[in-house]
């Protein structure tokens, strides 16, 4: 009884330990990227501020530490949002925004490029879903009418004007069993995942695994995406 | 011993010859109408005359015989100058009532003119003929106000018109803010001396003959548009023309004679609120009346003003950019924005970005434009010039100006330019309507990049460190 009571214990102990490091542990990464962020943030807005008076616009971006903040990927969206809110004089970081987020400004295939970062950001996965229905629907449409290269232009957009935010909503769709999506995930990943010569049902399994994998870049942190999962 | 006191004796009767010999001889000489024969009196009328070549004095030489006081008619007088002026006639005869007169013309040179008459006569029953001389001094006088501005030296012919060009003190040498952040122009600031100041150009006042010790000297300013200081940092202590509307030193007092030998090569003349002009004066009025010589400067003063003055870090951030902007002489004519860039600007547009080329990253294409939080921006050589993902000046920026304003690169230079184009991507606009530097500085007006806008005078952007390069084109 006494060791059966013990093991509990240890067994609870340990536990509770395993939870805390993970807590604890987790807390520690989100703070050392917060912490790199804003040192590059600051960084990048001392050299920006340094070519302010440049009449090119390349110029505020041919910084390493403008590139150092890309790289932390889409877990600093939600600070680069909150720069966006609280320094509105450094407009440039909505553009560090988009790159992250990889969504084109070009209104040529970004219906919504006029749209304040902050506007995205609200919406949320929801609104980015709701987008991604409107445009698929155009693109199966045009598939089935056999307008191939409507079919391509949509798929441009699709691509270009939700970033990576769409994979969420397209994975999803493979999920609940529509193939449809095979040629826009091909088109997504830029190849990135070998399915060639693979069947219908090989592919599923492959991306599906590939998500597994990669969710977590390809995965936009919008305030809703807590209660969506 | 005997031989001791003849010796005695007889020096004794030989000093006392001496003496009454000493004494006559201090009697005639001392009262020399006793001797003299004439008595010549010599007066100038007036004493001081401008040194000009051409002002006279009227010089008479009033001739008294010595024993009777009575006037000498007929007595023959010559009249002569030294170095300086000219007498005309030289030689006159004394009318009935003993006075002979001439006239003095005076020399460009400033200086005291000795005039000598001489009148020579013969005593009844002498052998000898007398000469008798006397010299008075007539003052050329010459009074200067010599003034540098921001052109150099001006020239005396040009004192009046066009005058000189100075800067209203509008900028803020010493960095002074308010408790806003906001610039302290230094032209309010008067109480201390400020900090590197460098906006006062000297002026000097030259008296000439520089021995005069009567009359008064005084520097006017007919509005309150010029201050004058004896300092170029200015400071309440230097202060000579600031509150008042002159200052006068009398010359005769050696106290205010001293100070104006001090100050009078090393005054500054301060622009002050207001651009337009200002007339200085500076007068020499002899002991005897009237204002006899004076000088004076057009101050014509400048400044850009058609925007506000830079805070201390906006203008040290400008300054960075553009080693050759002078304070004063450019100002912000609009804050900060990253909705537009120069080249926009240059063209009147205030709502889009003209960038050469614009590469999106995430298309991996070269694009027409983009939007990114409510900034558009566009490419040039997409949308204006031949599409081959380069930007040049032929095929890319001249149709964009012909497009967009109708411009072509036909302008001679900036006089006439409507907008000018630097090789290193960078295009200013003429800054229609201002008169900022009347009609000395030819201003246009720059966006930097996402900094302000900026009045300018046309070639202070030159040698950027920010890239923008050589004026290359100018459009109209």
């Amino acid at each position: 009884m006494v060791n059966k009571n013990g093991n509990k214990i240890i067994k609870a102990l340990v536990t509770g330990l395993f939870i805390l490091w993970f807590i604890l542990g987790q807390n520690i990464m989100a703070n050392d990227v917060r912490n790199e962020f804003e040192k590059s943030y600051q960084l990048w807005k001392e050299h920006c501020k340094k070519v302010a008076y440049s009449s090119r616009l390349e110029d505020r971006f041919n910084s390493p530490y403008y590139e150092e903040i890309i790289k932390l990927g889409p877990q600093i969206l939600p600070y680069i949002v909150e720069k966006v809110r609280s320094d509105k004089d450094f407009v440039w970081i909505a553009w560090a925004g988009r790159r992250v987020a990889s969504i084109s400004s070009d209104p040529n295939v970004n219906p919504w490029a006029k749209e304040s970062m902050l506007t995205w950001w609200e919406g949320g996965q929801k609104q980015t879903n709701e987008r991604f229905e409107l445009l698929y629907e155009e693109w199966k449409n045009a598939r089935a009418r056999g307008s191939y290269n409507e079919a391509s232009r949509i798929e441009k957009k699709i691509k270009m004007s939700l970033g990576i935010a769409v994979f969420s909503p397209i994975m999803e769709k493979l999920e609940h069993g529509d193939e449809n999506v095979i040629p826009l995930i091909q088109d997504m990943t830029d190849n990135e995942v070998n399915v060639k010569e693979q069947s219908v049902a090989e592919k599923v399994n492959t991306y599906k695994t590939w998500w597994d994998g990669n969710k977590k870049r390809l995965t936009v942190p919008f305030p809703d995406q807590q209660a969506i999962e | 011993m005997i031989n001791n006191t003849k010796r005695s004796k007889l020096s004794n009767h030989s000093r006392i010859y001496r003496i009454i010999l000493l004494l006559l001889f201090i009697i005639v000489f001392w009262n020399s109408k006793v001797f003299a024969y004439f008595l010549v009196d010599v007066e100038s009328d007036p004493k001081y005359i401008k040194a000009n070549g051409t002002s006279t004095s009227t010089i008479t030489a009033t001739v008294t015989i010595g024993q009777t006081g009575e006037p000498k008619a007929g007595a023959l007088v010559i009249f002569m100058v030294g170095d300086y002026g000219s007498v005309d006639p030289v030689v006159e005869t004394t009318d009935e009532y003993g006075k002979a007169q001439t006239t003095f013309t005076s020399d460009t040179t400033p200086a005291w003119a000795p005039i000598t008459a001489q009148v020579t006569a013969s005593m009844p029953g002498w052998e000898y003929s007398l000469t008798y001389i006397r010299t008075i001094y007539v003052c050329m006088v010459k009074i200067g106000l010599q003034v540098s501005d921001l052109f150099g030296s001006v020239e005396e012919a040009a004192e009046e018109n066009p005058g000189a060009y100075i800067h209203r003190n509008i900028d803020n040498d010493n960095a002074n803010t308010d408790g806003n952040g906001s610039p302290i122009n230094d032209e309010t600031e008067d109480t201390l001396s400020v900090e590197n100041e460098n906006d006062l150009n000297s002026i000097s006042i030259d008296l000439q003959p520089a021995d005069i010790y009567e009359g008064t000297v005084k520097i006017w300013r007919t509005n309150t548009k010029a201050r004058v200081w004896s300092d170029s940092g200015k400071g309440a202590a230097n202060a000579v023309v600031t509150n008042s509307t002159y200052k006068m030193w009398r010359l005769y007092d050696e106290t205010e004679r001293s100070d104006f030998n001090d100050k009078k090569t090393h005054l500054f003349v301060e622009g002050y609120l207001n651009t337009g002009n200002t007339l200085l004066t500076a007068e020499f009025r002899p002991p005897e009346g009237a204002v006899l010589d004076y000088d004076r400067v057009k101050c014509n003063f400048i400044a850009a003003k058609c925007g506000w003055q830079p805070t201390p870090q906006e203008r040290e951030n400008t300054e960075t950019c553009f080693p050759y902007i002078i304070h004063c002489e450019w100002s912000i004519t609009q804050n900060v924005t990253p909705n537009y860039n120069c080249i926009a600007w240059s063209v009147g547009i205030t709502d889009r970005w003209m960038n050469p080329t614009i590469y999106d990253v995430i298309l991996g294409e070269y694009v027409e434009e983009q939007w990114v939080e409510g900034v558009h921006y566009i490419s040039i050589d997409k949308r204006y010039g031949n599409n081959d993902n380069a930007f040049d000046i032929e095929d890319d920026m001249d149709p964009f100006y012909y497009y967009t304003a109708l411009y072509e690169p036909i302008a001679v230079d900036q006089t006439d330019a409507k907008a000018i184009y630097y090789d290193g991507y960078h295009g200013a606009k003429r800054k229609d309507g201002c008169t900022c530097g009347a009609g000395k500085w030819v201003m246009f007006e720059s966006k930097c990049g996402d900094g302000p806008r900026i009045e300018h005078v046309y070639n202070q952007l030159d040698g950027s460190t920010i890239g923008y390069g050589t004026r290359c084109r100018y459009y109209k």
